[in-house]
């Protein structure tokens, strides 16, 4: 599966790389979110962990240009984060075409299960 | 104002059809005159035309014959040949003259005969190169000089001979046989003028005034006038077709003054190559005399239309006038009150249906008169028991528009002390006491003098001295502009009631004082939970913050523990690394949870805690539960239990109530005993609620610690020696948490027969949104 992964943090890209290759994914991985919109408009990802809170440019504008773009769906966005953001922001943002929300920090299992679910055709 | 110019429909009926009447006369007069005028004036000009044209072409012919005789006469060759022998040898002598002139009046003769006797030729004379006159008729000439010499041109001329006038021809001698050469002498003949009065002095179509006459190139009259005796070569003509005939060789048709100077209607014939013009004239007055009847003929009409109509209109306008005399003076009588005249006209036209309906309206206007009279004596009694009845119960005076008092009652004078003499001509600045403001009386006055009625209290002062407090009522009577007439002023005395009220006032004026420092301290108190709350939030901030920077390095942590337990990723581990990896992970997990609580502790004081509502299964809820517990129950040899009622269904949020249910036993977890532990989860409905609980065979929690177990932070055991560890933030989220959703939470616990924690929940939450800030 192609993978996108857009944070800032190298320690997390790095290992989320290693653990999903490891697993036979094609993982992409981009360290701000202006670069991370700009590979997600030329590619079509089977999932994309977005980091929001990121300096500059956050992972909220990713989604505002995807949506204002009319093109949130192509490749489904998983947010991927350690902000207080709660629930009820969150349904917000599933409302506009975000998949779904992985809270940092998360176990390997739950990231594994998470793919899983995302690649499965939707019910 | 303009006074009108007719004070009476009579003499608005006269000027009115006398002005028709003449205007019409005038129109048509105007237009008859001015058909009359240009019809006489063709015709005249018709005749005159025709007058001088007629007789100047046949005077012409007339000179022209003459003149053709005379050459005639000339062209016979004895008299050529006498002159030329004449001019060559000088005057022949006696014998030769006698016999040329013998010849010469045989020859004379014959010519008289050929022209015959219309024409007598009374004198001829024969004159050679010189002017000297060879021939003549009358002998005793011969050898005398005229000043005439041959000259190729012809002549006639009249002149004046004694009484008369002659014409005189004078026409060229020629060489016998050389007509065109030079002419060689002269032949002067004259003969009477006849022909040529004839001509001119026929009155036929020339009326009573009209005359032809001729006039020469010196402006001579060389004819008689009809009216100058013997004018002929005396009478000078400087008229303006005279002018216009040898200046301009002009004919002209006009009205001028003739030599007579008299207005007349003129025509001439220019006739300058002979030397004379011809005047046809005719007096204009004659021309235009049907005119002048014609205007003495409406003159005469208009007068004699004038007299019937004024005569007619004043018949009219008197049938007019005198109903509406009647009218009137009945108007008259009623407007001074008599509604007993009755106008009686007996007409069916419009003035007797007026007179009809005038006295429709008389009897009419009598008896609303008579209602009116009676409504007025009625309110006029109302009014006085009215002003009566005020008189007794209130103070009240009238002033006029000035203010000036003309009329007070008794009470004013009993509350003021003054007599109503001393009141009567002042104004109520007599009792000013100068406890209000000039801008009280300024607004007072105001109000009063735009019509409005002013309501206010007022404090007087008496005669004596002391003061008295009057609720006043001032109210503006308005005459017909609107403006005020008279004020009457209607006061209640409420001295009474102003002293109680002074002495509230100072009494109020005490405790606001006191009220006033309270409300400083309470301010100050207000400042200072300002700041607390203040320096609150940027705690709650702080905290936000650091959770959030907390759990970001730990997710490689937890993440990098996953993968290495994984013996895909990084190859297998040894036991012992696979241990060490192990007690990472778990503490990386429990401070995470540790972050976590913060944070909903955080949410719940801000009052933020946010839930999401929907249909929840129990049997779901205990399922995730024990996949979550198992293990490590196993690991920890806990008897673990699960006793849920199936089929138990709620509305509301099931993550907290998994994180409710995941806190409790954590907490039992801990307190547990090492070996034969137990805990049980239990739900089931009651009284309408779903109750879970979470039992165990732990310590129990004292009495008197029960009541702060759900407080924040709590422990029961604080001592350094205490073996469980945990933020002591889990039982108080898990309270706000069951409240929020609508339940309650409660422990029932034994000492050392382990605890029990219960909380129920309505089967349905209502989805509340508290009305927090939202955090980013």
């Amino acid at each position: 599966m192609k993978i996108l992964i857009v944070d800032d943090s190298p320690d997390i890209t790095d290992l989320l790389v290693k653990v999903l290759t490891t697993l036979g994914h094609d993982v992409t991985a981009s360290d701000n979110g202006r670069e991370g919109l700009e590979v997600i408009m030329k590619e079509k990802f089977d999932v994309v962990f977005l980091d929001i809170a990121m300096p500059d440019f956050s992972g909220l504008d990713v989604i505002d240009r995807l949506v204002q773009a009319g093109r949130i769906k192509e490749s489904p966005i998983v947010l991927f984060t350690a902000s207080s953001i709660t629930d009820i922001e969150v349904n917000e943002l599933i409302k506009k075409g975000v998949h779904s929300c992985l809270r940092k920090p998360v176990r390997i299992e739950a990231l594994f299960e998470k793919v899983q679910e995302v690649a499965k055709p939707q019910a | 104002m303009q006074k009108p110019v007719f004070r009476s429909i009579k003499s608005k009926i006269i000027f009115v059809s006398l002005f028709l009447s003449i205007t019409t006369l005038f129109a048509v007069s105007l237009l008859s005159f001015i058909s009359a005028d240009n019809v006489l004036r063709d015709r005249a000009s018709d005749q005159l035309l025709s007058e001088s044209t007629n007789r100047g072409v046949a005077l012409r012919s007339l000179v022209d014959t003459r003149i053709q005789q005379a050459r005639l006469l000339a062209a016979n060759e004895s008299i050529q040949n006498g002159v030329q022998l004449f001019n060559e040898n000088g005057m022949p002598d006696g014998k030769q003259l006698e016999d040329l002139r013998k010849e010469f009046e045989i020859e004379i003769e014959s010519f008289q005969h050929g022209i015959g006797e219309s024409t007598i030729l009374e004198d001829v004379k024969i004159l050679g190169k010189d002017g000297t006159i060879f021939l003549s008729s009358d002998p005793a000439e011969q050898g005398s000089k005229l000043s005439i010499f041959p000259d190729t041109s012809s002549s006639l001329e009249f002149l004046p001979v004694g009484d008369g006038r002659k014409a005189v021809v004078t026409v060229p001698i020629f060489e016998h046989g050389k007509i065109q050469s030079k002419p060689i002498g002269v032949l002067v003949a004259t003969t009477d003028v006849a022909g040529f009065d004839e001509i001119l002095l026929n009155r036929k179509g020339l009326g009573d005034t009209g005359e032809v006459y001729l006039v020469n190139e010196e402006k001579i009259m060389i004819s008689e006038s009809r009216f100058i005796e013997n004018a002929a070569f005396r009478q000078v003509v400087d008229t303006l077709p005279v002018k216009e005939c040898f200046e301009n060789n002009a004919e002209i048709n006009a009205i001028y003054p003739d030599y007579r100077n008299i207005p007349i209607v003129g025509f001439s014939y220019c006739a300058k190559d002979l030397g004379f013009v011809l005047l046809a004239e005719i007096d204009e007055a004659e021309i235009f005399e049907p005119i002048t009847q014609l205007r003495n003929a409406i003159i005469a009409a208009s007068v004699v239309i004038s007299g019937v109509v004024i005569v007619i209109s004043m018949y009219l306008a008197r049938t007019i006038t005198k109903p509406i005399t009647r009218l009137i003076d009945a108007a008259d009588k009623i407007s001074k009150g008599d509604y007993s005249y009755n106008v009686k006209i007996e007409s069916s036209d419009e003035i007797g249906q007026l007179a009809h309906q005038f006295d429709m309206m008389r009897k009419s206007v009598f008896e609303t008169n008579m209602n009116l009279n009676r409504l007025v004596r009625e309110r006029t009694k109302d009014l006085t028991d009215m002003t009566n009845a005020l008189d007794a119960t209130a103070i009240v005076a009238v002033t006029d528009k000035d203010g000036i008092i003309t009329k007070v009652n008794r009470k004013l004078v009993e509350i003021s002390k003054y007599s109503e003499e001393e009141l009567i001509g002042q104004t109520h600045r007599l009792l000013k006491s100068g406890h209000h403001s000039q801008e009280f009386y300024q607004r007072m006055w105001q109000t009063i003098a735009s019509g409005r009625i002013f309501e206010g209290e007022l404090k007087n002062r008496r005669k004596d001295g002391t003061y008295y407090w009057v609720k006043t009522t001032i109210v503006p009577f308005l005459d017909e502009e609107g403006l005020p007439k008279q004020y009457i002023s209607i006061h209640n005395d409420i001295t009474n009631l102003k002293n109680t009220e002074e002495r509230l006032h100072e009494a109020l004026a005490r405790d606001r004082a006191n009220a006033e420092i309270i409300k400083r301290q309470v301010e100050e108190l207000n400042k200072t939970n300002e700041e607390l709350r203040h320096k609150d939030k940027l705690k709650d901030e702080f905290l936000s913050m650091a959770s959030h920077e907390l759990k970001t390095p730990l997710t490689p942590i937890i993440g990098w523990c996953g993968a290495l337990k994984s013996s895909v990723i990084l190859g297998t581990l040894t036991p012992e690394q696979r241990a060490a990896v192990d007690t990472i992970e778990k503490n990386a997990i429990k401070l995470e949870k540790m972050i976590s609580d913060m944070l909903d502790a955080q949410k719940l004081e801000l009052n933020e805690l946010k839930f999401i509502i929907t249909d929840v299964e129990v049997d779901r809820i205990a399922k995730n539960i024990q996949r979550d517990f198992e293990l490590m129950m196993k690991e920890k040899k806990i008897e673990f239990i699960i006793n849920v009622q199936p089929g138990l269904r709620l509305v509301s949020d099931e993550a907290r109530i998994m994180q409710v249910l995941n806190a409790l036993l954590y907490n039992s977890v801990d307190f547990v005993p090492k070996s034969n532990g137990r805990i049980e989860l239990v739900a089931y409905a009651s009284d309408g609620q779903i109750v879970f609980g979470v039992k165990d065979n732990g310590p129990g929690i004292p009495k008197d610690k029960q009541q702060f177990l759900f407080k924040k932070f709590y422990q029961v055991d604080t001592s350094l020696k205490r073996k469980h560890g945990g933020t002591g933030l889990g039982l108080a989220i898990s309270k706000g948490i069951v409240t929020g959703l609508g339940g309650e939470i409660w422990v029932d616990t034994k000492d050392s027969r382990g605890s029990s924690f219960y909380f129920s929940l309505p089967r349905e939450s209502k989805h509340e949104d508290p009305n927090s800030r939202r955090q980013s």
